[in-house]
């Protein structure tokens, strides 16, 4: 307890030493960074997870082919989560003497649990959100299966028994999107009157669905507790097995934020380091009386690490509480862009911005403080004594532990770990190889220039190493800064690319071969662009290499889910431009009509298949193998239509195929999807707009949250300027006083110091922005998978930036050893 | 009162006190301090450690300023000048010579003599330096860092950048105090082999006796007073 004591009122007593006002500002900006993003992350992916389950209605559809157990529901009710199911089934729907095949779903009361039904008056006119579910006697039915009846708002049709009056048209509804290749058009009714209609009967072919919804925490715990207990024949589906396009810019977004965060902290360890290696310095004295005075070697081991947990907890605490601003603030600038009320952060944030801290005063601040223990008491007699110097190697392997477990425990994703790793150490090299050499090319320089350019640069000569360390960490703050630049400028340019305002918004399904003419007069004469139809035809994954396959040879869910129903087979002339070849050849016009398919990468990574293996497919009765030629890699945020399995022309030609094809209507213009639907009998059309409208948002949102985390990039940046001029204090308040006595100006000495920084600044900046270039192809071709765009304005932006901000804050932070005054010479021997 | 109308001195103080004002209270460190020095004197002010000599020579010099009286350097007033100003006037006038040497560890000996030049605007800063090197018979270390030379060579260099600007006057704190005898006997021989060639004004602070005795004129402080001047 003495010890606490001792250490904290010695903390006390150093708080006003410069090199621990930056020790603690680097972990306070390490942990605020920390737990700004963790606070953010857990409460926008929150929301955009449950954004994005607004196309599932739920957060988990647990499904089946018969009545769930209930025990299904109890799990969920244990763990506080709200449930609703949900029946659906295909059933005849008559009006008059016209029938139509409509998709039934009978829903209760809560239902949607996540996003919300859109309804109108007549089809394809102006929605408005749903007010609980059908009345008892009442439906919501699609445009297309009024088109079909001829029926409009208030007429009656005949369900199965029952007769029930159309209440409106179903503009959207969540859940619709996941499978929206159905043959169907939708009806909602209410599960109370699903006894009336007598549809249900043994042996009806029902879709049995439990909707569960609630905290992330509850739902992952539901799913895991769900696993062991599941029936082989049900599914529990989240939005990760459903939407690709929906869950890859989540994802993306995600490792970008975690991204941004970790850089600031490791640009902050460079400050931690170089302000704990200062702290240590300027307690030698004091740790050398404190020795004399009789306290043992052990004893002053236990105050030191004391002292450093002490720092530890006070930055973790104000560091986090920035944090909470800090995202509590994002949100409130965010406002509306955000889709639903946050749910509130938890305090695994706060924990992890702790973790943090003690991680990075293990590796970067232990090492140099606990050097202090092998300082000689004798220094109290000479002053030229201090500790022996540390091993090195012990100094570095604590720093690279730090660093990598950093880097393996807030990335979650060793592929980006490695490289933005890979990236650091290069541009660490280049900054500080770079500098070295630019400095002894410079050196001839001091007899052409004035007496402040020659004294300022003479300072960077004397102090090359530090100068070199001063021009490393500060570049790569700024290597770091510009390449976060060139990467959010690529990654959102080709997120624009891909989402331009023109992206396809109607997908429309089920053209039959004879309605293709009739399709591209239609859109010819509203003025539309001719679209691409591509062919498809339904057909069962039934065999891999000869062998027949069924979804119980398999584990993962992926591959049961895609055995389990009927997959899409299209053909191609040519290969889509933005899906990648990762394995064999595209095929040429000799390999048409020859049994070849081309496999989504992922798709043949679940079946473990590649080029030469073979896949067979039921078709209509008949069976068809086809030897893989090629894999590629698919973009689904394209939004264009896309295929799993793709042959070449001439192979399914006997085969039943009708065309799906996406366009993009403006919004004056979709008053004409009730015309296509009568003009062309039996397509089915789906407005995903609101889909490409929710991925938007999501980018929106993941842009503005990680322009926010940059900030702290800079302040970490900042602050590893300040540790290095930190470093010198004592010389340049020295060095002020002494050129003022012999007779300098305040201004000619503030020459001096501009000088410094600039060519410290151009250093950093320039050789910053080169290493910028790099890291970003590094990681925009590499990791982000993403077209390059080297930009050459990165170079002068780092050399003017990098000089501002070193001048900047060099000059305000040596601004008090300006105004020492000269009589100080005098005082110091 | 003093006859200003005389031939002026180079420096004059009049009724100069310091006090510093602390937590503790209020501490007078020098009280009623009046001296002239004419051209070409040599003054060594001598006293016991904290009798406040080196407060006096950084007052007389410019570097600090007196709570009150009145301090006339090289004909201006210098406790009218403001802060830049009071350097500008250093510049032009008064050379240094520290105990602690005081080199800029960033430029050569040469560059360090160069300084003073090229603060007053000296129009051929390279040459005069290069002669005052050679003067202190250092032409060999020109181009050396500070920290490559032995004290007693950094010292000479220290005394060439004092005299390289042809100041009228020259601030000595204890120049000999950080050397060993044998050098120290031969600083102090080129301290005044030079005063006497420059015809500059000296005022030296020390606590060696052999260096005061060379001096004309010896002003003895105790407690913050001269003790029976002249």
């Amino acid at each position: 307890m003495r010890v606490f004591r001792l250490a904290w009122r010695q903390l006390r007593r150093e708080r006003r030493s410069g090199a621990l006002t930056i020790l603690i500002a680097s972990l306070v900006v390490a942990a605020a960074a920390v737990s700004t993003v963790g606070f953010l992350t857990s409460r926008v992916s929150q929301a955009m997870r449950v954004a994005a389950n607004a196309t599932l209605a739920a957060d988990v559809d647990v499904r089946g082919p018969t009545a769930l157990p209930d025990r299904y529901t109890e799990f969920a009710h244990q763990r506080d989560l709200k449930t609703t199911t949900m029946l659906r089934f295909p059933s005849v729907v008559l009006k008059d003497d016209l029938s139509q095949l409509a998709e039934l779903h009978a829903v209760e009361n809560g239902f949607p649990l996540r996003g919300e039904v859109q309804l109108s008056k007549e089809p394809f006119g102006p929605a408005h959100r749903a007010d609980g579910i059908p009345a008892p006697g009442t439906i919501w039915a699609a445009p297309r299966l009024l088109t079909a009846l001829r029926a409009a708002v208030g007429d009656t049709v005949q369900i199965g028994a029952a007769d029930f009056r159309i209440a409106a048209v179903l503009a959207y509804a969540p859940g619709q999107g996941i499978d929206f290749i159905e043959f169907a058009p939708n009806l909602y009714l209410n599960a109370a009157d699903l006894a009336a209609t007598k549809l249900v009967q043994p042996g009806s072919r029902i879709g049995y669905h439990l909707l569960v919804a609630g905290p992330p925490a509850a739902v992952a715990d539901y799913k895991t507790a769900l696993k062991s207990e599941l029936r082989p024949s049900d599914r529990v589906v989240d939005i990760s097995d459903t939407r690709p396009e929906v869950n890859d810019p989540l994802h993306q977004a995600q490792s970008f934020l975690r991204l941004a965060a970790l850089v600031s902290v490791l640009i902050a360890a460079v400050a931690v380091a170089m302000s704990a290696r200062q702290y240590a310095v300027r307690r030698t004295d004091l740790v050398a009386v404190l020795l004399t005075l009789g306290m043992t070697r052990g004893r002053l081991v236990i105050l030191l690490i004391l002292q450093l947990l002490l720092l530890a907890v006070a930055s973790a605490v104000i560091g986090s509480a920035i944090g909470y601003g800090a995202q509590t603030g994002l949100v409130l600038l965010l406002g509306d862009a955000l889709p639903v009320a946050l749910p509130p952060p938890g305090w695994i944030p706060a924990l992890t911005a702790f973790g943090t801290v003690i991680l990075l005063l293990a590796g970067f601040a232990l090492a140099p403080v606990l050097r202090l223990r092998n300082t000689p008491p004798a220094r109290i007699l000479r002053r030229d004594l201090g500790p022996r110097p540390g091993n090195v190697l012990a100094i570095w392997s604590f720093a690279l532990a730090a660093l990598i477990a950093l880097l393996a425990w807030q990335v979650n994703d060793w592929r980006i770990t490695l490289y933005v790793f890979a990236a650091l150490i290069g541009a660490g090299l280049v900054l500080a190889l770079g500098s070295g050499a630019a400095l002894l090319a410079l050196r001839p320089l001091r007899t052409h220039v004035g007496t402040a350019w020659r004294f300022g640069l003479g300072n960077l000569w004397r102090r090359g190493g530090l100068s070199v360390l001063q021009v490393t960490a500060f570049g790569l703050g700024l290597t770091v800064l510009l390449w976060l630049t060139l990467v959010r400028a690529d990654v959102f340019r080709a997120w624009q690319e891909m989402l331009p305002p023109s992206a396809p918004n109607e997908f429309i399904f089920n053209i039959q071969p004879a309605q293709r003419d009739d399709l591209n007069d239609f859109l010819s004469k509203h003025d539309l662009p001719t679209p691409r139809l591509y062919p498809m035809t339904r057909a069962r994954l039934v065999g891999i290499n000869g062998q027949h396959v069924t979804a119980a040879d398999f584990k993962k869910d992926r591959a049961r889910h895609l055995l389990n129903r009927q997959a899409n087979l299209s053909m191609a002339s040519f290969r889509r431009q933005e899906n990648v070849m990762t394995a064999g050849q595209w095929w040429d016009k000799s390999d048409y009509g020859s049994r070849l398919v081309s496999v989504d990468a992922e798709i043949a990574q679940v079946f473990d298949v590649g080029p030469g293996d073979t896949l067979t497919f039921a078709i209509s009765g008949d069976e068809l193998t086809l030897e893989i030629a090629n894999l590629r890699n698919i973009r689904w945020q394209s939004f264009e239509p896309n295929f799993y399995f793709v042959t070449p022309p001439g192979v399914l030609n006997r085969y039943p195929t009708t065309y799906i094809t996406s366009l993009h209507l403006s919004p004056q213009k979709a008053p004409l999807l009730a015309d296509l639907a009568r003009a062309l009998p039996g397509i089915t059309v789906v407005d995903i707009g609101a889909i490409i409208r929710s991925v938007r948002q999501i980018i929106t949102q993941a842009s503005l949250a990680v322009a926010y985390v940059f900030a702290f990039t800079v302040f970490a940046g900042v602050l590893v300027l300040l540790a290095a001029i930190q470093a010198t204090r004592d010389e340049r308040r020295y060095e002020s006083a002494l050129l003022r006595t012999l007779g300098a100006g305040r201004a000619a000495v503030l020459k001096g110091i501009v000088a410094e920084f600039a060519m410290l600044g151009l250093l950093a900046g320039g050789l910053g922005g080169a290493a910028a270039l790099g890291a970003g192809w590094l990681l925009i071709s590499q990791v982000f998978d993403l077209p390059y765009h080297a930009d050459p304005w990165i170079i002068p932006a780092g050399l003017v930036g990098g000089a501002i901000i070193v001048i900047g804050t060099g000059v305000a932070a040596t601004r008090r050893a300006v105004n020492r005054p000269p009589v100080e010479t005098l005082t110091r021997g | 009162m003093l006859d200003t109308t005389a031939v002026s001195p180079v420096l004059r103080a009049e009724g100069v006190g310091k006090q510093v004002t602390s937590p503790a209270g209020t501490l007078t460190i020098l009280a009623d301090c009046s001296l002239e020095v004419g051209r070409g004197e040599s003054l060594a002010i001598i006293g016991p450690s904290g009798s406040g000599k080196t407060t006096l020579l950084g007052l007389l010099a410019g570097l600090d300023v007196p709570t009150n009286g009145q301090i006339w350097l090289a004909g201006e007033e210098l406790t009218a000048l403001g802060e830049d100003g009071r350097a500008r006037l250093r510049a032009r006038h008064v050379g240094f010579v520290f105990q602690a040497f005081h080199l800029l560890p960033s430029l050569t000996a040469l560059e360090n003599v160069m300084l003073p030049l090229e603060l007053a605007g000296d129009g051929d800063p390279i040459g005069g330096a290069t002669r005052a090197i050679g003067a202190v018979g250092l032409e060999e270390r020109a181009e050396h860092y500070p920290h490559k030379l032995s004290g007693g060579e950094q010292q000479r260099v220290a005394i060439a950048r004092a005299y390289a600007s042809r100041p009228a006057i020259l601030f000595a704190d204890e120049p000999t105090g950080n050397l060993d005898t044998a050098s120290g006997e031969r600083i102090i021989d080129l301290l005044f082999d030079l005063n006497a060639r420059a015809g500059s004004t000296l005022v030296l602070v020390t606590h060696d006796a052999r260096l005061a005795g060379r001096c004309s004129r010896t002003l003895e402080l105790e407690g913050g007073r001269f003790r029976g001047q002249q």
